[in-house]
């Protein structure tokens, strides 16, 4: 993958410190995305890899520092935040379909609520965004009767049915079996090659070497190691990424 | 609880085993309400006279105690302390006071008040809705507490707004594991109903109670007015388990694989 | 990309200051207290008077000149009496007739079963009618309390009247105290029912496999881990209880609901008197709940 390092900065993160009451979480992580940059964060558990993403489009308000989307900052400004949630899309490791609703339903709710499309528009674009996960023919069923790897592909749907600048991903295939982790990966690397902005915490080396710019290494609430793929994945500098390496790669 | 047809007889036949044995120096007197007298006609008439505003009261204070439980509980779930602080208060204070002394607040003290006098029915309703409502709001807690954390993160991450977060995702899936809590505070509602018989509500207690002094049987009376309470709730417990199979088996559709 | 480290220390907590939502809650609060207040004291013309409920709570023995409760003071007292009965028989009726609902019996079974659901199913404004009535009129007078009261010796009297109330109206009290522990028995019976059968098969089967007896299953194996599930539902029906117990103020027992509307018809007080008596109960059962809930936490963190 190719990236220019003239595009436009998307998502800056600067010095962002973040506490669950006395644990500190996140300590001092910055971050620049440009657009159409891919980065792939990987870590330990519990060294702070959601609670970064999920920063990002303010699922958790941080405690300290700044978070710019697209030069609008992340504060508790109402109007800024609606308008950053819409441009950002989000997608979950338990996928969180909404339950009660069928597939389209899932796709055409925020279109239609958010955006102010009317139904037939926002009907057309889900079975367009459907039909490029692959699962067009499940649009009339509910998210309980689809397999895992199903359901995340509509979850993907759902999020790009918004036209999102940015894509977070937070582990989306670590809740499915393993059959139906490929089906799930091949659709992110569609949008990977379509230039899509994506920031993905995910396990998966392969998926990383295959389509990120630009690896986060990170570990007790810290940014460790931040390199382009190649060189993380030839020689990381740090030794707690080394080790990370080894034991993930050694499977 | 349910109240089945069989425990209905049981406890029938337990009334009138005590009846029996508490009765030895007790002449029974059902003509009072003998169907084939026409005094006793007209007395079961004027006893059953009171089962519309018994359950009119009922209807109506529910359907207000459900909305404002619904604003009380909705503040509980923000991050806002001050608006939990404030929804917490009620909660705690209206759970506290005894329906009696809320009945009698109304109906005295809101003529004071606003200078309007409420009739005994509205007085009735609103101060049933009032001690119910907060009952109801811990019931609306539950139910959208009981809602996964990521349906409300999937909702906010899609750009949806409060509003619309509520409408659409929340209060949907929650509305099936409320519900059928809901139609037992309704049952209960018929039955605190009676409580309204104080400030003159001509429902079924007051019945009662207005037949015995003019004819002085509190016996025969009371054990008729127990089983008029018995039947109209077997009717709404019948329904309200109705309504809770409904629900079950919509919540088994949607959650079916969900947890695999 | 730069990689910043700040000192590890918390911040100051921002979000705890007001927000613009915080003020506009509180103002309107403020708003709607200040408004009722205006519309009474004002456009009413009702003249607030607290002296009502002080003067109702203590006076002083005009014989002797030392300070008694007064009406409210004794109904508040009436109260607390009768819920101390009422809980002790609720408990021994409620853990009686729970055991029974579990019993391998049909007979103990089905009268528990029938009591349960009979008192469950009638609004209790109806069973406090019923129970007096039938207690009151019939079964009192022939156990000969009064009698037995205005018989005892001074000492003897001294301590009725500090458990039971006054001595005159004794009878009328223990018709209370029963109705209250019949309702209450109910309540509390399901309870019981539902806390032994949550004790798992797997434990009762241990102990059966020992040779335990009935009794000493229920002693040493049921009862323990009953107990835990127990107490959270037991302690909120004692405030039930308290609550409930305002409703045999209408037929006559002197506790602080029927005093308050003595007061009430007496003085034309309204808003102080029943004011006063609503924030009594609160003060009561909130503070019950809070004591409650604090033992129930330590009972969690000894456990761990
Ligand atoms: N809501 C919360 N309250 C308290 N602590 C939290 C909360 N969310 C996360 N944490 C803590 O913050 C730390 C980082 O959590 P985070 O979920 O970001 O880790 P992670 O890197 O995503 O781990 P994993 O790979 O297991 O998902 C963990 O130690 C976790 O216990
Ligand atoms: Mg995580």
């Amino acid at each position: 993958m190719s990236l220019s390092a003239t595009a436009p900065i998307m998502i800056d993160v600067r010095g962002v410190n973040k506490w669950f009451g006395d644990f500190h979480a996140l300590k001092g992580v910055s971050l620049q995305v440009r657009s159409g940059e891919k980065v792939i964060v990987c870590g330990p558990s519990g060294s702070g890899k959601s609670t970064m993403i999920r920063c990002i489009n303010r699922l958790e308000p941080h405690d300290e520092g700044h978070i710019f989307v697209e030069g609008i900052e992340l504060t508790d400004e109402v109007r800024n935040l609606a308008a950053i949630r819409s441009e950002v899309g989000m997608v979950f490791q338990q996928f969180n379909l909404f339950p009660h609703m069928t597939v389209l339903d899932n796709l055409v709710l925020a279109p239609m609520r958010v955006r102010g499309s009317s139904r037939r528009d926002a009907e057309e674009q889900a079975m367009h965004y459907l039909t490029r996960v692959r699962i067009a023919e499940q649009a009339k069923k509910y998210p309980a009767q689809l397999s895992g790897g199903q359901q995340q592909r509509v979850a993907i749907a759902r999020a790009l049915c918004m036209k999102p600048k940015v894509l977070l991903f937070d582990e989306p295939t670590s809740a499915l079996d393993p059959e139906m982790i490929s089906e799930v990966l091949d659709v992110m690397v569609g949008l990977a090659r379509d230039g899509m902005t994506m920031i993905c915490v995910t396990h998966e080396m392969g998926f990383a070497r295959q389509v990120a710019d630009t690896m986060v290494f990170m570990d007790h609430g810290e940014i460790v190691e931040i390199a382009p793929t190649q060189d993380f994945f030839a020689a990381p500098k740090s030794e707690r990424a080394k080790l990370f390496l080894s034991q993930i790669l050694a499977h | 609880m349910s109240l089945s047809i069989r425990n209905l007889l049981a406890v029938l036949a337990l009334t009138l085993v005590l009846g029996g044995c508490g009765g030895g120096s007790y002449v029974w007197g059902w003509y009072v309400l003998s169907p084939k007298l026409p005094k006793g006609q007209d007395n079961l008439l004027f006893l059953l006279s009171g089962v519309g505003y018994t359950v009119a009261v009922a209807l109506c204070a529910i359907a207000i105690s459900v909305v404002l439980g619904l604003l009380i509980a909705l503040p509980t779930l923000s991050t806002n302390r001050y608006a939990r602080a404030v929804s917490r208060t009620y909660v705690e204070i209206l759970r506290s006071v005894p329906m009696l002394v809320m009945v009698l607040w109304v109906y005295y003290g809101l003529p004071v008040l606003f200078n309007v006098s409420p009739g005994v029915f509205t007085a009735g309703v609103i101060a049933l809705a009032l001690c119910d409502s907060a009952f109801e709001a811990e019931i609306f807690r539950a139910g959208i507490q009981s809602i996964d954390r990521g349906q409300r993160e999937a909702a906010d991450a899609l750009g949806l707004s409060y509003v619309d977060k509520m409408r659409y995702i929340v209060l949907p899936q929650a509305i099936r594991r409320v519900l059928p809590p809901l139609g037992n505070q309704f049952v209960y509602m018929l039955k605190t109903s009676s409580l309204l018989s104080v400030i003159g509500l001509t429902e079924l207690t007051r019945r009662a109670n207005e037949l015995i002094v003019t004819e002085y049987r509190p016996l025969e009376i009371y054990s008729f007015l127990v089983l008029e309470y018995l039947v109209l709730i077997m009717i709404a417990s019948w329904l309200v388990r109705r309504l809770e199979r409904r629900m079950a088996a919509a919540d088994r559709q949607f959650q079916a694989k969900n947890n695999s | 990309m730069s990689l910043t480290h700040t000192a590890n220390r918390r911040p100051a907590k921002a979000r705890r200051r007001l927000g613009a939502l915080d003020l506009a809650l509180l103002a309107a609060l403020a708003a709607v207290c200040v408004y009722t207040a205006l519309r009474i004291e004002n456009g009413l013309n009702y003249r607030w008077d607290w002296r009502v409920v002080t003067t109702f709570l203590i006076k002083t023995d005009p014989a002797t000149g030392r300070i008694a409760p007064n009406l409210l003071l004794e109904g508040l007292f009436t109260t607390l009496r009768l819920a101390f009965w009422g809980l002790a028989f609720a408990a021994l009726i409620g853990v009686v007739m729970g055991v029974a609902r579990t019993s391998k019996r049909l007979l103990p079974r089905l009268i528990s079963g029938a009591y349960v659901m009979l008192v469950r199913n009638i609004p209790p404004l109806v069973f406090v009618f019923i129970v007096v009535f039938f207690i009151g009129s019939q079964i009192l007078p022939v156990l000969g309390i009064s009698q037995a009261v205005s018989e005892a010796s001074p000492t003897s009297r001294w301590w009725l009247s500090l458990l039971f109330g006054q001595p005159a109206l004794i009878e009328n009290f223990v018709a209370g105290v029963f109705c209250l522990a019949l309702f209450s028995g109910a309540y509390v019976a399901e309870i019981v029912r539902a806390g032994i059968q949550s004790v798992s098969k797997n434990q009762i089967e241990a102990g059966d496999s020992l040779g335990l007896s009935r009794i000493d299953l229920m002693r040493f194996i049921i009862i323990p881990q009953a107990l835990r599930n127990v107490l959270p539902p037991l302690a909120n029906q004692f405030i039930q209880l308290i609550k409930d117990s305002s409703l045999v103020s209408l037929v006559s027992i002197q506790e602080l609901t029927f005093m308050a509307q003595d007061i009430q018809v007496l003085t034309n007080k309204v808003f102080e008197v029943l004011l006063f008596t609503g924030a009594v109960y609160f003060v009561i059962c909130y503070g019950l709940s809070l004591i409650f809930s604090a033992l129930e936490r330590r009972a969690a963190s000894a456990r761990r």
